[in-house]
């Protein structure tokens, strides 16, 4: 999609796909902005080769989150479990895909889920995925990094991650923000990770000015954490909702 | 006492002058105030509707067309007008047992407005209960718990983290739940790496994951506690921030609706329902897709459906109402009466709630008057049980017809049940009044009074003027054109004729809007030139008169009335003209000339379909020795009905008291209607069949130009029957069809000459003297006339004189009598001979 500025948006969307409930509403809302930048959506499925580890363990056990019991795990087991989670993952994207004209792939990667989802993110524009379970710190890039769109669950909020050094063209990332801004029903929230404070002011400076000079009114409320953890803490601010737990 | 004079034209129809009257057209006339006639009903209406007591509910009866319905409505409107109104009832939900949706009064036209109060309530908290959990406070507060239930989780699963690291083990997250592995470099220990490890190390290993192991399924069990801490902890946070809300805009009802306890306590319970439900308010409206950036998000569960408890389900309104209600349930179903609770489908199950609730007829009625037609509620499954339940428990409970029969077992609605106050009239036929009276004892206690409607009036000055003023108020209820004092005149003589009495005139007032409607119609400039044939086909009826051919008239005439009627007549009279041929073509025997011994002409009313006609039927008897009395054929056959077979053993009775005194009656008659092959029921003919024994017992021929009708007991005396002008016109007809030579005529109960009203043209053939009509009180008369013999009476020594018809049937009895004893003795003699016993006879 064309800005007013003539820059385009995302062209190339990741989606990390999971199969818990709030996964979907990642991937709905991925498939939404999709649709409305006119890019081709991508879900990722990461098969964690940890967990392949730790199925080989001849004293490998599970323990249930809703059961609190113990399971004995094998390598078949854990193949089964994880190949039916990307099959149900892949339907989930190609059911939610079918609503409207979209161009969509499905991957699955197996391997460190940090280190794929970082690679794939690498040839994307946007990653949208849940904050939980990514460790910001394990994400490295090396070249332009991508912007990332929070969502844990409340698809009418957009919060939106991206790093500050290297940082992405603020030409694209202004771009791309005020597109994203002007279909949201509140405020967007956009978190930089900066190495420091004067790192952190500069790039919102820059970011601001980019965003004016295009014409953005709709209201981006921008702010920088300098480690990983700190990101963390404000991601678990953000987000209130009464009468829901997680 | 001799034989009856015949009589005169003045005795067969009772005249209405129309020059008594003063008025020129009935534009004249004033409405009449009241139903004509039924004084003594509307008194039984106006008691029973002014006792405020249980169990006088009205029962209406009489036949149809009376006007019943709307006396009674005119009655009842007016009444009621001067009545409070009643209240207004609204259904709610029940927030302690959905199941029992309570029942709100209000006063009249109040519900509504609470109603509406109750819309805005809702969307008042819509806008404000959201609002409220947008400030700062509460989204710091919330914050603040779910930042504590994560600390607890973090800390939780945090520690059993780090504490695995320590030991060189990392805890995985696994599509299920959460694995323990030891690490090695950073990642994931390989199985052949922990195989190369010593065997105390892998000891060491597997001991400290099956001690986190154990730790971490205790984390895990706690957790659900910390959830449900949190989740109370956000619950209170929320009820505390709802309460501010929802506290000021329902403080505004209370404030509104102080007087009403129920509908305060019902708005606490709403108070204390949102503050548990405060989410449902921020979820979108119905029908209002949810977007994010413009884009369509897929519907997801909205609160629409559960905001539909906060509705009111207006049941009973009387906005701009003026005084009780009264109610015409003209389709008494059960459910019509007692109201419904009806049914969505969602997902292929049938679902109901409060808001589906549909009042009935009670319901509707309460506090006012409910018209019921009783045979349509007697027709209607449990209609009528559910009538009677109503009225004795006082209450107008809404109860499923399955629900009644035990056919539904699935989980339905039980509303609570509303007082009632109500009066019930119910509309019917005398014969349902008197059925239910003696078969169903709760009847009487709950319809303690009855109204029974006239069916006639009686004639005079007055009553005639009353009557024209009924004529006027008709034509002008429905917008007719107004009849002058001949049409008024002739519609007099013809409520006389339905009423089957000169003295009377009869109150149908249906058959009177009907026939007004349709001499209207041949009053008015468009109606079609008439069809003389099918309108008057039988030769001695009247005709239209030119009059009535005029295409324009101000008003209703006699003749447009006689119009009417004659095309009423040939309409209906197919049957009668068939049968009035065959009797012409000879194919049924009836003989009008001549005499015969044995055989009488009695008449016979048909009715077929709402019109009856008269027609003469041939009676015969035959007599001989025996003692089986007197035979009915008809009954043998099966076709006689049982007051037909009375009139029939009456005869034996009369023949044994007058003639077989002192002995047997030896006679063995047989008596039956000839080429009658439908049932016969009745006893007007039994005259006729006693003329026929008579006759035939004396061998005395009877005048075949006579025909009678009248019914006879055991002395003899005639007795008066029904359809006397029918059966007279019947005869004339056939009669005048083979031309009237004089010396025939009808032969009536004395006791019916009040009763004729006969037609114009048969009126005018007696004044002629080309027909008769004889009043007879006796069968001594009757027989006189028809046989021209004396009939005799007993002298001094008790005996009849000789020549006269009583002498001549005693004497044949007597002479039957004879010859059974001398039959008697012969089979005596006979008898004795066959009962001498045997001797035994020797070996």
């Amino acid at each position: 999609m064309s800005t007013p500025g003539g820059r385009r948006g995302a062209r190339r969307i990741l989606v990390r796909i999971e199969t818990a409930p709030s996964g979907r509403v990642a991937l709905q809302t991925a498939a939404e902005i999709a649709a409305r930048l006119d890019a081709e959506l991508v879900g990722l499925f990461v098969e964690d080769a940890d967990l392949y580890s730790l199925a080989r363990l001849p004293f490998a056990h599970e323990i249930g989150l809703a059961s609190g019991t113990r399971r004995a795990l094998n390598l078949e087991a854990m193949q089964r479990q994880l190949g039916a989670l990307a099959e149900q993952a892949r339907r989930t994207m190609e059911e939610i895909a079918s609503r409207g004209p979209l161009r969509w792939t499905f991957r699955t990667a197996r391997g460190s889920m940090h280190a794929e989802l970082a690679a794939a993110a690498g040839e994307a524009d946007l990653v949208i995925t849940r904050a939980a379970g990514v460790e910001w710190s394990a994400l490295k890039f090396t070249e332009r990094p991508p912007v990332f769109v929070l969502q844990d669950g409340d698809s009418s909020r957009l919060t939106l991650v991206t790093l500050c050094e290297p940082a992405p063209d603020p030409a694209g990332l202004a771009a791309t923000v005020a597109a994203l801004a002007r279909g949201a029903r509140s405020a967007v929230d956009l978190i930089g990770l900066a190495a420091g404070p004067e790192q952190a002011r500069a790039w919102m400076a820059e970011l601001r000015e980019e965003l004016d000079r295009q014409g953005c009114e709709q209201e981006v409320r921008m702010r920088c954490a300098d480690i990983a953890e700190a990101l963390v803490a404000m991601l678990r601010a953000l987000r209130p909702r009464p009468g829901a737990s997680k | 006492m001799g034989p009856p004079q015949a009589l005169s034209p003045e005795d067969l129809c009772r005249r209405c002058d129309p020059s008594r009257f003063s008025f020129g057209s009935t534009d004249e006339l004033q409405d009449v105030a009241e139903a004509l006639g039924q004084e003594r009903a509307l008194d039984a209406i106006r008691f029973g509707v002014g006792i405020g007591r249980e169990g006088y509910n009205l029962f209406v009866m009489g036949p149809e067309g009376l006007g019943r319905h709307t006396v009674l409505r005119r009655f009842l409107q007016e009444h009621a007008a001067a009545q409070p109104v009643p209240p207004d009832w609204c259904s709610v939900f029940n927030f302690a047992l959905p199941h029992r949706p309570n029942a709100l009064k209000f006063p009249p036209g109040a519900a509504r407005v609470f109603s509406r109060h109750m819309e805005r309530l809702v969307e008042d908290l819509r806008a404000g209960i959201p609002a409220a959990f947008e400030t700062d406070e509460y989204r710091s507060r919330m914050r603040e718990i779910e930042a504590e239930f994560g600390e607890h989780q973090e800390r939780a699963f945090g520690g059993v983290r780090e504490r695995a690291r320590s030991q060189g083990i990392a805890l995985l997250r696994t599509p299920a739940g959460f694995g323990f592995a030891p690490l090695k470099n950073g990642s994931v220990m390989e199985p052949d790496d922990f195989q190369k490890l010593p065997e105390p190390e892998q000891r060491r290993i597997q001991e400290a994951i099956s001690a986190l192991q154990e730790e971490l399924e205790k984390v895990i069990r706690e957790l659900p506690k910390f959830r449900r801490e949190a989740q109370h902890k956000l619950r209170e946070l929320n009820r505390e921030v709802t309460r501010l809300a929802v506290a000021s805009l329902i403080e505004e009802l209370l404030s509104a609706y102080r007087d009403n306890d129920e509908v305060r306590q019902y708005l606490s319970d709403i108070q204390e329902d949102v503050l548990d439900h405060a989410e449902y308010f921020q979820q979108p409206k119905e029908g209002e897709q949810p977007t994010l950036f413009g884009v369509p998000l897929p519907q997801r569960e909205t609160g629409e459906s559960f905001l539909r408890r906060y509705r009111v389900n207006v049941l009973v309104d009387h906005d701009d109402r003026a005084g009780a209600p009264v109610v015409h349930e003209d389709n008494p179903t059960h459910d019509n009466l007692v109201g419904r609770a009806e049914h969505q489908s969602q997902m292929g199950a049938l679902v109901t709630d409060f808001t589906l609730i549909k009042a009935g007829a009670f319901h509707r009625a309460n506090g006012g008057y409910l018209i019921l037609d009783a045979l349509k509620v007697l027709l209607q499954p449990l209609a009528w049980e559910a009538l009677k339940r109503a009225l004795k428990s006082r209450e107008a409970r809404i109860e499923s017809l399955g629900q009644a029969l035990s056919l539904v077992s699935t989980v339905s609605l039980e509303p609570e049940p509303i007082p009632l106050d109500l009066k019930v009239v119910l509309v019917g036929q005398r014969q349902l009044y008197y059925m239910l009276h003696a078969l169903d004892p709760e009847f009487g206690e709950l319809f303690k009074v009855q109204a029974d409607f006239e069916e006639d009036m009686e004639r005079g000055e007055d009553a005639d003027l009353l009557f024209a003023r009924l004529l006027a108020t008709l034509a002008r209820s429905e917008k007719l054109k107004p009849l002058d004092r001949t049409g008024v005149a002739r519609f007099i003589e013809h409520a006389s004729r339905s009423a089957g009495d000169a003295g009377k005139l009869g109150l149908h007032l249906q058959g009177l809007v009907d026939l007004l409607r349709e001499a209207d119609y041949w009053a008015g400039a468009r109606a079609p030139a008439p069809d003389r044939g099918a309108v008057s086909v039988t030769a001695g009826e009247e005709r239209t008169q030119g009059a009535a051919a005029a295409s324009t008239a101000p008003a209703i005439t006699a003749a447009h009335v006689q119009r009417a009627l004659d095309a009423q007549d040939g309409r209906a009279s197919r049957v009668r003209r068939r049968l009035q041929e065959q009797v012409r073509h000879g194919t049924i025997l009836v003989d009008t000339t001549g005499e015969r011994a044995g055989q009488v002409n009695g008449l016979a009313v048909m009715q077929l379909g709402g019109f009856s006609f008269g027609m003469p039927h041939r009676i015969t008897a035959r007599v001989r020795l025996g003692g089986g009395g007197v035979v009915d054929i008809e009954r043998e056959a099966r076709l006689g009905g049982p007051i037909h077979s009375k009139g029939v053993l009456i005869l034996s009775g009369f023949l044994s008291g007058r003639y077989a005194l002192e002995r047997p009656l030896a006679l063995s008659a047989s008596l039956v209607f000839e080429q009658s092959y439908g049932g016969v029921e009745g006893d007007s003919a039994s005259s006729a069949e006693l003329y026929a024994l008579l006759s035939a017992l004396a061998e005395t021929p009877v005048r075949q130009g006579f025909a009678v009708t009248g019914s006879v007991n055991q002395h003899g005396d005639i007795q008066a029957i029904g359809g006397v002008n029918e059966k007279i016109e019947g005869f004339f007809d056939i009669c005048a069809a083979r031309g009237l030579d004089g010396e025939q005529g009808v032969l009536v109960p004395a006791s019916n000459v009040r009763h004729i009203m006969l037609r114009r043209d048969v009126v005018e053939a007696v004044a002629q003297r080309r027909f008769h009509v004889y009043p007879v009180r006796t069968v001594d008369q009757g027989i006189e006339l028809l046989t021209g013999v004396p009939s005799g009476r007993r002298d001094a020594s008790g005996r009849f004189p000789e020549g006269t018809l009583n002498h001549r049937v005693e004497q044949r009895l007597a002479g039957f009598a004879e010859r059974a004893r001398a039959h008697a003795g012969g089979a005596s003699a006979r008898k004795s001979w066959r009962a001498k016993p045997e001797r035994p006879k020797s070996r």
